[in-house]
């Protein structure tokens, strides 16, 4: 959607109108929520958070002022949910789930092999993914951060910079280390001896 | 973004946001260095495989199911949103329309105290004036043996003239006029018009 085409949608939302605000969930859910699903690594939470990110687009709107950053606005507000339930969690831990590739939750600590595979799926091929989760869990929260909003909100490196409010060269320079380290993880995942 | 170094232009040109000249400028290195295609190939493959994952879709119908759900929340915020800026609106207008009343009925009770006061004092002054006349009165007539019939005429014309200018220029809230133009408060001053009974 395209810079003019969102602030006309805006303005319609603004005004109150039901079916701009749907359109609007219908632009950004599916970004949103693949971002708060890999995240979270919890299909309901994930949920709820995007929910909520636009619960505050609805309370925020009218004092948001428009200046072709709608949608880094937006992914920070989830950014900003996703990185406050962490802490909440991590105050008061409860039992960590992680989402596998049919979307099911299972608990961290699961043996990842047992989960049964998608019949047109390769084994390979999905337990490289569930590897890929549990290690993508296993980063820092900014480094996560810029992978998730890339290849899960399909976000491109110059909105990265704009909702995390750093240049692209440090969000790119991040992404690089981020993505170093996912391998290591993997390596030593894929070859525990 | 002129002095990516290589990591950057391979992370941008696998995600499809190098520029022309950049990406002209990567692939020739790309062709000419075996290390460089060798982190270009390392990162794509990292891409490759988080695109795998981003690539396990949500079933059609939880898809289905998480979209009502959120556009549920959100109307349900807009109506509840709605509702509360009627009541703001309300709230408002009935705070304005009180206030208004409020200050119409505090301004009714200083005007009928003022009033109130201005009447019982206006009472009062007739009363006091009524009584004078009446003073007057018998007084002159008790004495107007003693009086002259100059005397007696210019008294009565004084009166006549009194009772003619209060009146024209004085209402009947002002009796302080009244008793001013008949100069109650000191009705024997003027020596012109009351003779000496003793003739001195």
């Amino acid at each position: 959607m395209d810079a003019q085409a969102i602030t006309a949608l805006l303005t319609r939302c603004r005004a109150g109108d039901n079916s701009a605000w749907d359109a609007l969930v219908d632009a950004y859910w599916q970004r949103l929520f693949g971002y708060a699903l890999r995240a979270t690594g919890n299909n309901d939470l994930a949920q709820d958070l995007v929910q909520e990110t636009f619960l505050r687009i609805v309370q925020r709107l009218d004092r948001y002022d428009d200046q072709g950053k709608f949608e880094a606005w937006l992914f920070r507000i989830l950014v900003n949910l996703v990185r406050d339930h962490g802490r909440a969690q991590s105050r008061h831990p409860t039992q960590s789930t992680v989402v596998d590739n049919n979307g099911q939750q299972g608990d961290l600590t699961d043996d990842i092999a047992n989960d049964g595979p998608a019949p047109h799926e390769p084994v390979h091929d999905r337990e490289q993914v569930s590897h890929l989760l549990v290690a993508l869990r296993k980063l820092s929260e900014t480094d996560r951060q810029i992978l998730l909003l890339r290849h899960f909100a399909d976000m491109p490196f110059k909105d990265i910079a704009k909702t995390l409010n750093c240049p692209i060269g440090t969000v790119l320079a991040r992404a690089h280390r981020a993505l170093a380290k996912l391998r290591t993880i993997m390596e030593v995942t894929n070859d525990p001896s | 973004m002129t002095h990516l170094n290589l990591h950057e232009a391979c992370m941008l040109e696998v995600s499809g946001e190098l520029g022309q000249k950049a990406r002209q400028h990567l692939l020739a290195r790309l062709h000419d260095d075996p290390r460089a295609r060798a982190e270009y190939e390392t990162i794509k493959a990292d891409y490759a495989l988080l695109r795998g994952a981003t690539d396990q879709a949500i079933p059609e119908d939880a898809k289905a199911q998480i979209v009502v759900a959120i556009k549920t929340g959100v109307h349900r915020q807009l109506r509840e949103r709605k509702r509360q800026q009627n009541a703001e609106i309300r709230s408002r207008f009935t705070y304005s329309a009180l206030t208004g009343i409020s200050a119409v009925a505090a301004c009714l009770i200083v005007t009928l105290s003022i009033v109130s006061v201005q009447h019982n004092r206006t009472q009062s002054r007739d009363l006091a004036v009524a009584q004078a006349e009446d003073t007057l009165r018998d007084y002159i007539i008790a004495d107007s043996d003693n009086m002259t019939d100059v005397a007696i005429a210019s008294l009565n014309r004084q009166i006549t003239n009194a009772d003619t200018a209060l009146q024209q220029a004085a209402p009947v809230e002002s009796s302080g006029n009244r008793a001013k133009l008949l100069d109650l408060t000191s009705p024997f001053a003027d020596d012109d018009v009351l003779e000496d009974p003793s003739g001195t």
